[in-house]
């Protein structure tokens, strides 16, 4: 036999798990009589019907997931549906049905039909067979409405992008029945009836929650937490919408904030953090008194943002032990005229006796850029490593 | 010393050895329990012959966790790491790839057996249909042209 049929089944069927898509898998059985029957084990399925572009295709695409799922033999451990046609998603219904028979684990359904305005509606078996999942990604699907959800039992990721929902209880009776989420990705759109998302889970550790696609705001839009176990959050609101955190939060290890609206009401619930990223707007009327990040190590700020030096020296000399600073251009802002650096007349503590790595990436050399590098390298007493970049030529 | 280094020698199947950090070995967790169990200076590796260990050796030498002060690791040096990776993956022939796959397999190194079994996934959907997969990857097919026409004909659904 050849080197490769050599292998063991387990290797076969690790190569063939990387194969982009079930097509690939399948297609594998004419190889040799050695490979016709690996396919059926094959742990993982991805379904993408881009390549069934013709009108002549209806049908054909629906035909493969079918006979691929039902001649398959071996547990499905990942499966994953990347559907962009209105005729594709008729069926899917019935194969998550299929997938959560054969003790799917990992679930990823996404739908792109920009061409359809007929919302792509998910069964309820999905969540009398979410018990089995551990991982759900859900994207532009519309969720219906269940009186009683069960328990989540085993769910560890969850992402839910561009989701419509039954409404803002459903989503706090859905995340309250996933009792070990660790990882929550929320990606909310425009019209999906949600405004306050509200994520009650003690067991979550890392939380991403984006309210900014292209939706309109209100001040009952925004996000609830109260997840006193998390290490890693990222929130990006639009201005008007808010975020409360309910509980402390010990463990948290790394907040990161995007948004266009006053940032302090999260930074004061989590003022133990040990790195944190900023890309928020600065005004001195919310400067709040006797905030402290005792824990803070690392700091990045977006330098998009009109006064973000003063932001930054804000943070600095609330952050005593900071040992990392980096400057990025994380974002692209409106034609907001640039107010101008003032050299503080108190150099931040920080500066003085902690940081040590200084990283500014996308420098420009404007004026005041110029200023505030000189001021940092100047009183940085600390410093041993600097690491200035220009988009275009590093100029060390 | 503080900063002296404990050596282990890694002998082949075909006797090359190679002098290696305990931190390199444990990369592997099939060496890692050998040099628990077994704390003699030498270990042969009956299965994996020279060449392919020079190989092996090669990649987790690359591969040591760092720890680098704060213990934070940088970006740019996972991004180095990949970079790496493809250059160690592309000036392999497959035949090098399949021996590392097996002896990935035995040492128990989970990211090398990763890297490999991506590359040939790689290399098989490069190819047009399946006489190419056959020729690129060395198979040889055991169907005559009537058996190989039914398969075809069987599974039309899966090749429309």
């Amino acid at each position: 036999m050849d080197r490769i049929s050599q292998l063991p089944d387990t290797l076969l069927l690790r190569i063939l798990s990387e194969l982009p898509t079930a097509k690939d898998v399948v297609a594998t059985m004419v190889l040799s009589k050695r490979w016709l029957p690996l396919w059926k084990s094959v742990p993982k399925l991805v379904f993408k019907d881009d390549i069934y572009q013709n009108i002549n295709d209806t049908g054909r695409f629906s035909r493969f997931v079918h006979r691929s799922l039902i001649l398959h033999k071996a547990p499905l451990e990942t499966l994953c549906f990347q559907l962009t046609q209105t005729s594709s998603v008729v069926d899917i219904g019935i194969w998550i049905e299929m997938a959560l028979q054969r003790g799917v684990r990992d679930l990823s359904i996404d739908i792109d039909c920009t061409s359809s305005t007929t919302p792509v509606t998910l069964p309820r078996s999905l969540y009398t067979g979410c018990g089995i999942l551990v991982t759900l990604i859900l994207k532009s699907v519309t969720l219906v409405d269940s009186s009683s959800l069960p328990s989540f039992s085993t769910l560890k990721t969850l992402n839910l992008l561009s989701v419509k929902y039954p409404g803002d209880e459903f989503v706090k009776r859905l995340l309250l029945n996933c009792h070990v989420l660790e990882d929550l990705h929320v990606e909310q759109c425009l019209d999906d009836n949600v405004t306050a998302f509200t994520v009650r889970v003690p067991s979550l550790k890392s939380a991403l929650l984006d309210k900014t696609l292209d939706r309109g705001f209100g001040e009952d839009d925004g996000f609830v937490i109260d997840a006193p176990s998390l290490e890693l959050l990222d929130v990006l609101i639009i201005s008007g919408s808010f975020c409360i955190i309910e509980n402390d939060m010990p463990n948290i290890d790394r907040v990161s904030v995007v948004l266009y609206h006053d940032p302090w009401k999260i930074l004061w619930d989590t003022t133990s953090v040990k790195r944190l990223s900023l890309c928020v707007p600065y005004s001195k009327a919310s400067n709040p008194v006797g905030l402290v990040f005792h824990r803070l190590v690392r700091l990045e700020m977006c330098t998009s943002e009109p006064e973000w030096f003063s932001l930054l020296m804000f943070v600095l000399r609330a952050s005593p032990n900071l040992r990392a600073l980096k400057l990025q251009r994380c974002c692209i802002r409106g034609q907001e005229l640039f107010s101008f650096w003032n050299e503080p007349s108190l150099v931040p503590e920080c500066l003085l006796s902690s940081i040590k790595t200084f990283e500014w990436v996308d420098y420009e050399g404007t004026i005041e850029e110029k200023e505030v590098v000189a001021f940092i390298l100047r009183s940085g007493r600390c410093l041993k490593k600097v690491n200035i970049s220009s988009a275009t030529t590093d100029s060390g | 010393m503080e900063n002296e280094k404990k050596m282990i020698t890694l002998k082949s199947s075909d006797d090359v050895t190679f002098e290696v950090e305990e931190a390199v070995v444990l990369e592997s967790q099939f060496l890692s329990h050998l040099v628990q169990d077994c704390p003699a200076p030498e270990h042969k590796i009956k299965e994996v012959t020279g060449k392919i260990l020079s190989k092996v050796v090669e990649y987790c030498e690359k591969h040591v966790v760092v720890v680098v002060d704060g213990g934070d690791s940088s970006s740019s040096s996972g991004d180095d790491l990949k970079k790496w990776d493809d250059k160690f993956i592309k000036e392999m022939d497959l035949s090098t790839v399949y021996d590392l796959i097996a002896a990935a397999n035995y040492l128990n190194i989970q990211a090398l057996l990763d890297l490999m079994c991506q590359r040939v996934a790689d290399v098989i959907t490069a190819c047009k249909d399946h006489k190419e997969i056959r020729e690129t990857l060395g198979i040889v097919s055991d169907y005559t042209a009537e058996e190989e026409a039914e398969v075809l004909k069987e599974n039309e659904w899966a090749f429309d």
